[in-house]
């Protein structure tokens, strides 16, 4: 390594906080307000009924997979209880966040050839991606800062609310680092998050596993997590026992991992070209073939990467949840004295765990239907558009794969649950039956996304994405956790599709796949009159 | 008949006017070029013309039908190349050539091996990795392929190499043999130059001037910088100079190509010390479109009114 190798660093970094701050802005106080919020709303509840809250997520070791270990001695007191239920959430946010941090600062640059304009104007070899990362550490440490306050304006022990922070921000800052790897590995922005988006899958299933296979306490009155929690950057998380350990040596592991993952990023820089990925460009077929000649054709093309890269994840996923649930009859047996309620939550939780599968795919989804924006602001869709293909023709195609894609990735995840979870309690096709009716919600939101892309192109991206976060923590998993407002979580879709089928009415359900028709429709009327922009 | 009616067309984005009343017509079998420097409306024309942008006012008809209404049936005798070609990344360049050809109801397999040979196409790479010039490439061979009636270039010379847009005129040419009605947008006038039948001067979102090269004769005039040993006080006076503009101790000023001849014969009679002749810029002719032209073409927009 040259000494000019990381020439312009610091100027990459100050330009990159200058153009991107709106973004870290919102990050910071959304963090900041969730914490608060969670931290305040759990607060409210009593001693006993915490006590009974863990029991019941404890006692099932599907629901394990979504909670954090926690220690029978520590279940009353609200720091402890807080992190019991939010572990997973902040941990999915704080690694969505840094995988778009750093794409956006490396591999998003270099699809926009910004990068070559910046290489040659004088930045170091190394200088984009060591920005990027310095980018991605101060974020996270942002985010530390953000999380700790939100402890401690309700209270919490400065001490262990500082430890607690920063485990999150490790984890976030862990991300960084394999964004940037996979920035490396990726021929463009959109693969690069795919690959990275892979890689938390199986962080989440190892450390969901661990939760799984991991001792519970006499009582369901807590659990820790098994060996294989050593296996995943969140288990390491929940390792740290903030309030109770403190294991600060963790950290040596956060940071040993982040500097392996950016080691062999810098390695990779050297190893291809600015624009390129390490993967080599195939020499291709010259001629299509008949199938990709029309216009769904091409958009299978164009859809199927995301999609196969989906698609196993979540049958593993799906598999995985049930397996997990499986158990459910040897559950009911151990704690029959829980009674009526419990065996009723029992049944419910396979389809708590679509619907949070629902949750996941709707980001897909997201980002299937964006890709007409992609198209648009990438400049294929002149040239299509200037041949005799209709507007609405054009759009259909791609609208239909998008919804085709997720709703099949959704009944791909409850059809693999309910191979595993069927021979012991629940029937499989209930378990489909049971996707249908989350879908209904997706199907909603896909149809509001179209709708803004035609509405609204330009900000369609930041506003759907705004929506689905808020759709997703005030929808029926996380609303009632944060112990939102009625009105609030109502506002959802998906607290309006109920988890178990005999809960759900058919005409609420047919409501839901028909506003999302409507909203699509809008947004088909609005395609058609509206300017192409870039 | 004419191929493509613009009346008084106009365009805002937001508070801005982009264009500003375009009339423009070109008549079916012909080549025109729209030419014009950056930022005055070319490619809006362009993109409004192909029913992609939503005119603000005016009227535009391509084959006698609306440009935004009936864009699907227009497409169908049209064949558009954008300046920055840019497809999907992971398709390869034959398979764009067919996709694109097969939207347009098919492919003509002779055109299509022809194009790919004349302008010696790689077809099995991904577009990604095509350089500026080779895409400019996929996106001609696309629409040539296309065997439509109209074309419509936008800068179709950008990245091309001396030695391909060579070519890329001798493929224009044939299509104009074939009948075939051609618009080309362009900003160096050298481009237009071999190819149009008529050119078409926009700036600031206004058609300045149209007509046969021929007819703008009067606009090919060479820009002169001249040192003389006597002083050249009257200038003014030849024929054929223009705009004298005193420049240190060396006169510049326009001159007629016809005129160049009696020109340099009363230089060097002052005793010429050094000399300079360059070719008019498009900015040459825009600048004296506003001193002089402006006024002439609003009188000529009275006289048909």
């Amino acid at each position: 390594m040259k000494r000019t190798d990381l020439k312009g660093t610091l100027t990459l970094v100050l330009h990159a906080l200058k153009v991107e701050w709106p973004r870290y802005a919102i990050w910071f106080f959304g963090m900041f307000a969730l914490m608060v919020i969670a931290t305040y709303a759990n607060g409210q509840f009593s001693g006993e009924e915490m006590r009974e809250l863990v029991i019941l997520s404890v006692g099932e070791p599907g629901m394990r997979m979504l909670v954090s270990p926690i220690r029978p001695e520590g279940i009353e007191d609200i720091s402890r209880f807080v992190f019991f239920r939010f572990s997973f959430v902040i941990s999915i946010l704080v690694a969505i966040m840094s995988v778009q941090i750093v794409n956006r600062l490396t591999r998003l640059e270099e699809d926009t050839k910004r990068a070559e304009m910046v290489a040659t104007s004088g930045a170091g070899r190394y200088a984009q991606l060591f920005s990027a990362l310095i980018v991605g550490v101060l974020v996270n440490l942002a985010i530390a800062f953000a999380l700790t306050l939100g402890l401690v304006v309700n209270g919490v022990e400065v001490s262990g609310s500082i430890v607690a922070g920063l485990s999150y921000g490790a984890l976030g800052i862990v991300f960084a680092g394999v964004a940037a790897l996979t920035a490396q590995l990726s021929g463009n922005a959109s693969a690069s998050s795919g690959l990275s988006a892979i890689v938390f899958l199986a962080v989440f299933v190892v450390n969901a596993l661990s939760n799984v296979t991991g001792n519970v306490h006499e009582d369901a009155l807590g659990f820790e997590s098994s060996f294989l929690a050593w296996f995943s950057p969140m288990g390491w998380v929940q390792e740290v026992y903030p309030f109770d350990d403190r294991n600060l040596w963790i950290f040596f592991l956060f940071a040993g991992l982040f500097v392996l993952l950016s080691f062999i990023a810098f390695f990779l820089v050297d190893k291809r070209d600015v624009g390129r990925g390490i993967l080599p460009d195939k020499r291709g077929r010259g001629r299509a073939p008949g199938w990709m000649k029309k216009p769904l054709g091409l958009a299978y093309r164009l859809h199927r990467g995301a999609f196969f890269g989906w698609l196993v994840p979540i049958a593993f996923v799906g598999a995985a949840f049930g397996a997990a649930t499986g158990d459910l009859g040897e559950t009911f047996e151990d704690h029959e004295f829980f009674g009526e309620a419990f065996t009723e939550a029992a049944r419910e939780m396979p389809f708590i765990l679509i619907a949070v599968a629902t949750m996941m795919v709707a980001f897909y989804a997201r980002l299937a239907l964006l890709r007409m924006r992609k198209e648009e602001t990438d400049g294929p869709l002149d040239n299509v558009l200037s041949t005799p293909l209709s507007r609405t023709k054009w759009m259909a195609s791609h609208v239909l794969l998008a919804v085709l894609g997720s709703f099949t990735l959704v009944m791909t995840m409850a059809f693999f649950q309910g191979l595993v979870v069927a021979e012991t309690s629940s029937d499989l096709g209930e378990q489909l039956l049971g996707g249908v009716i989350q879908y209904g919600a997706l199907f909603m939101l896909a149809g509001l996304v179209v709708m803004l892309f035609g509405l609204i192109p330009k900000q369609a991206s930041a506003v759907s994405l705004a929506v689905l976060l808020y759709a997703i923590l005030a929808g029926s998993f996380f609303g009632p956790i944060l112990d939102l407002p009625e009105f609030m979580k109502n506002l959802s879709p998906y607290t309006h599709a109920k988890f178990l089928p005999e809960n759900a009415s058919a005409l609420r359900v047919l409501t839901m796949y028909g506003l999302g028709i409507a909203l699509g429709a809008v947004g088909f009327i609005a395609f058609r009159k509206r300017n192409m922009v870039f | 008949m004419n191929a493509i009616e613009i009346r008084n067309l106009t365009k805002y984005y937001g508070e801005f006017q982009a264009l500003k009343g375009i009339d423009l017509d070109i008549k079916q079998g012909e080549v025109l070029g729209l030419i014009g420097p950056n930022g005055a409306g070319k490619t809006t024309t362009v993109r409004i013309l192909l029913g992609l942008l939503k005119k603000s006012g005016g009227s535009v008809k391509v084959f006698g039908k609306d440009a935004w209404e009936d864009s699907v049936e227009i497409h169908e005798r049209l064949a558009y190349v954008p300046d920055d070609v840019r497809l999907w990344p992971k398709l390869t360049g034959g398979e764009v050539i067919d996709f694109l050809a097969s939207l347009r109801g098919g492919i003509n397999e002779e055109k299509r091996a022809y194009y790919i040979e004349r302008f010696e196409f790689d077809p099995n790479k991904q577009c990604r990795s095509y350089s500026k010039g080779n895409r400019q490439k996929l996106g001609l061979i696309a629409a040539f392929a296309a065997d439509t009636d109209l074309i419509v270039f936008d800068e179709p010379t950008g990245g091309l190499d001396p030695l391909m847009s060579k070519v890329f005129q001798e493929c224009v040419a044939e299509l104009k043999e074939e009948g075939k009605t051609i618009l080309m947008s362009s900003h160096i006038l050298a481009d237009v130059e071999k190819l149009c039948d008529r050119v078409a001067i926009i700036s600031h979102g206004e058609i300045v001037e149209t007509g046969t090269l021929d007819a703008m004769r009067h606009m090919k005039r060479n820009l002169i910088t001249v040192r003389t040993k006597k002083p050249l006080s009257d200038l003014s006076d030849v024929e054929g100079v223009h705009n004298v503009e005193e420049n240190g101790e060396a006169l510049s000023f326009q001159a007629d190509n016809e005129k160049i001849d009696d020109i340099i014969r009363h230089l060097s009679a002052h005793g010429i010390q050094s000399l300079e002749i360059a070719p008019p810029t498009l900015e040459d002719l825009f600048m004296r479109h506003y001193e002089e032209g402006y006024h002439k073409s609003e009188a000529v927009r009275d006289e048909k009114n």
